[in-house]
């Protein structure tokens, strides 16, 4: 079976909440990206804050967009 | 998504898989595209999740989903994120309940005054409302901590009044005493999750300091 292109994942911290479920995230590397919550996350109705370490997956079409995909414990 | 359409060229049928028995991958070009996800509460619901980069991936997950799971299903999402509401309507989901999500600042006391005959019981996580040794309220806390051991939230899991002792300030009292606890202990916040058609917890948790950071919508589909 072909190895599955999972895409980049990328660590970061949420910066600012923004409207329509949206956040921005500052990945580790300076880059800022606007991310959305995976839909796995909201289903366990786990929360995401200002300062939150989280896992950012980037879209493989624009690399300025992304998904929450794990929030790190703090 | 839909902001960044016009940025992404029309996909190529994607391969649908269940790779699990609660995973399916859409792949395309050896990419995956898109997952989709289920899990069960413990109240028995059965949740599904679905992320793709495109609409039209996020519709085909759907479809092969829904033709290999039982109805109902569910799923809960933020109650603003319209573009991911519409990809599930389209999927013939509709809307259920809404809940409200509050975060309560713990910094201050919270004043409240203790009906009289009322005594408070338990400590940690539960905490009880007496009147001459008989339960009339409780409040259940999840307490967080972070991963060195130090409070990081406490989730106020529910808050109950026995029926005939309700509108004395019993709820209020209880939760301003629990809330008290959790400050003494090092907890700087607390977080609520609120069903919009219950008035009563609204104002409650209002009176107690919380302020209102997000809102939480459900959706269902019956086959």
């Amino acid at each position: 079976m072909a190895r599955l292109n999972r895409g980049i994942e990328v660590e970061g911290t949420v910066i600012e909440c923004l409207y329509n479920a949206n956040f921005r995230v500052q990945l580790d590397n300076g880059h800022k990206v606007l991310a959305h919550i995976s839909g796995k996350i909201r289903k366990n109705y786990i929360r995401i804050m200002p300062e939150d370490r989280v896992l950012v997956e980037l879209s493989p079409y624009d690399l300025t967009r992304g998904r929450i995909t794990f929030r790190y414990r703090s | 998504m839909n902001a960044i359409a016009h940025l992404i060229p029309d996909p190529v049928t994607p391969v649908i898989t269940r790779v699990a028995a609660a995973q399916w991958h859409a792949v395309e070009d050896g990419l995956t595209v898109g997952r989709g996800n289920t899990s069960r509460r413990p109240d028995g619901r059965l949740f599904i999740s679905i992320d793709a980069w495109h609409d039209a991936v996020f519709d085909q997950l759907a479809a092969v989903m829904l033709a290999e799971l039982p109805a109902p299903l569910y799923t809960v999402l933020d109650a603003e994120d319209s573009a991911t509401a519409e990809n599930w309507r389209r999927a013939g989901f509709v809307e259920g309940r809404r809940e409200r999500h509050y975060l309560v600042p713990l910094e201050a006391k919270i004043s409240a005054r203790i009906p009289a005959g009322v005594t408070f019981a338990g400590g940690e996580d539960v905490f009880r409302a007496e009147i001459d040794g008989t339960e009339v309220g409780l409040v259940r806390l999840i307490p967080l901590m972070s991963s060195d051991g130090t409070p990081r939230i406490a989730r106020i899991a529910s808050i109950e009044v026995r029926a005939d002792q309700r509108r004395r300030g019993i709820g209020r009292a209880l939760l301003a005493h629990a809330l008290d606890a959790l400050r003494e202990r090092g907890f700087g916040r607390a977080s609520a999750d609120v069903e919009e058609t219950d008035i009563a917890a609204i104002v409650l948790v209002e009176g107690a300091g919380a302020r209102r950071t997000s809102n939480s919508m459900e959706l269902m589909w019956q086959d």
